[in-house]
């Protein structure tokens, strides 16, 4: 298998201001994010000769690339749309490498979009479960939630993944139920101001 | 810190400010065949790695799914470390921006990448190693707290700023002497994850 290492090389990059942009059409981002780019990379739109399109709220979009075909002027060229979850920005640029690679064009464009404010959006993942009784209305943050309390637990408990001493899910629960880490109320304070704050993210 | 200690439960034990928000964005790339770059420009980024990788719809169900790591990120991170011949991630690589969706994936994911030993994230997040001016900054842009999350765009946002570090245009935020950085993205239950690794210089 031959690796991606030194064949493909980023000359120009574009992002718009990100945020809740009521005022802003998708269109209207994509043109700031792309003309930032064309001018960072000192080139004409007219030479890119692919382009794949990154973005997962096709139902209201439709599934091709026209979404970046209209605002970019790009009719006449191949465009491609692509969507893996929340990968689906880096899946736009992993595609448009390989294509560059194996030399069937020169220069692409990778580009990633999103337009969730104004849509109707009601959130990620409300309801995602995909199993009709146990997983009711799950949601990010309670699937995120359960991995932080497990993640505590094991911490608090000095068993760092040890799955050899992993007991039955039963008698975990059992455990959980009866000396519970959390019950002691220190622990979660504890990593809250030390752990989980100091990863605030920086502004400036 | 005590805003973000009282704010209100989303779902236990995770605060309002533990969740990134949903926003909008678009962020581009301008790719070209590494041997055609310098005709554009004098510092080109390079891509050294790209590792992607998914399990399942419903990932938890399985027999192995332990709730403190995501064998999506290990197994992507390590496609991406062996395409790029990095054997020790800590040390090789200068800064990264990861998918911190919320507080605790952040932690994982240092974990999951070779950052941490697994269990010592906390230890090295106090130790302060992935502070701006830590051994290994992360999320020098804010990450997902500070930009909110427009999952298509979310990738190519990362990218932009580890593209526009490498090129020692990082501001007020530039990481010294930055070289080899890395973008990582993990989505589904969560089902999928890509690694990318940029590097300035084309070896």
């Amino acid at each position: 298998m031959e690796s991606i290492k030194d064949k493909i090389a980023i000359i120009g990059m574009g992002c718009c201001k990100f945020g809740e942009n009521w005022d802003k059409g998708p269109e209207d981002m994509i043109i700031e994010a792309a003309y930032e780019a064309y001018e960072d990379a000192g080139i004409d739109p007219k030479d890119i000769q692919a382009a794949w399109l990154g973005t997962v709220g096709a139902h209201w979009i439709g599934m091709g690339g026209l979404a970046l075909a209209e605002p970019l002027k790009l009719q006449g060229i191949p465009i491609t749309r692509v969507e893996n979850w929340c990968a689906t920005g880096h899946e736009a640029l992993r595609n448009a490498s390989f294509a560059v690679a194996c030399g069937m064009y020169d220069i692409a464009l990778a580009v990633g979009f999103e337009k969730l404010k104004d849509t109707g959006f009601p959130g990620l993942g409300i309801g995602r479960g995909m199993h009709p009784v146990m997983e009711m209305r799950r949601t990010a943050p309670s699937t995120f939630a359960f991995i932080a309390t497990r993640y505590l637990w094991f911490k608090s408990r000095g068993r760092q993944r040890d799955y050899s001493q992993d007991r039955s899910q039963e008698s975990q629960k059992r455990e959980y139920a009866s000396k519970g880490p959390f019950s002691k109320g220190d622990y979660l304070g504890a990593s809250r101001k030390s752990s989980y704050y100091c990863l605030a993210s920086w502004i400036v | 810190m005590e805003q973000a200690v009282k704010a209100p439960i989303i779902a236990w034990p995770l605060g309002l400010f533990d969740c990134c928000g949903n926003s909008d964005g678009a962020a581009v790339a301008i790719i070209t065949r590494a041997d055609l770059a310098k005709k554009f420009r004098d510092d080109p980024i390079y891509i050294k790695g790209i590792g992607l990788s998914q399990n399942s719809m419903m990932p938890h169900f399985q027999p192995g799914f332990d709730w403190t790591g995501f064998e999506v990120t290990q197994r992507a991170a390590r496609q991406a470390y062996e395409q790029a011949g990095i054997k020790n991630p800590r040390k090789e690589i200068d800064l990264a921006v990861v998918h911190d969706c919320f507080t605790i994936t952040e932690l994982i994911i240092y974990e999951d990448l070779g950052f941490s030993p697994k269990g010592k994230a906390r230890e090295d997040v106090d130790a302060g190693t992935f502070a701006l001016d830590g051994e290994l900054p992360v999320n020098t842009d804010g990450g997902l707290k500070c930009f909110g999350h427009p999952v298509g765009a979310s990738g190519l946002r990362m990218s932009y700023e580890i593209y526009k570090q490498l090129q020692g245009k990082g501001d007020k935020r530039q990481v010294k002497n930055a070289e080899i950085g890395l973008a990582h993205t993990l989505g589904g239950h969560p089902s999928v994850s890509c690694v990318t690794l940029y590097g300035n210089d084309r070896g």
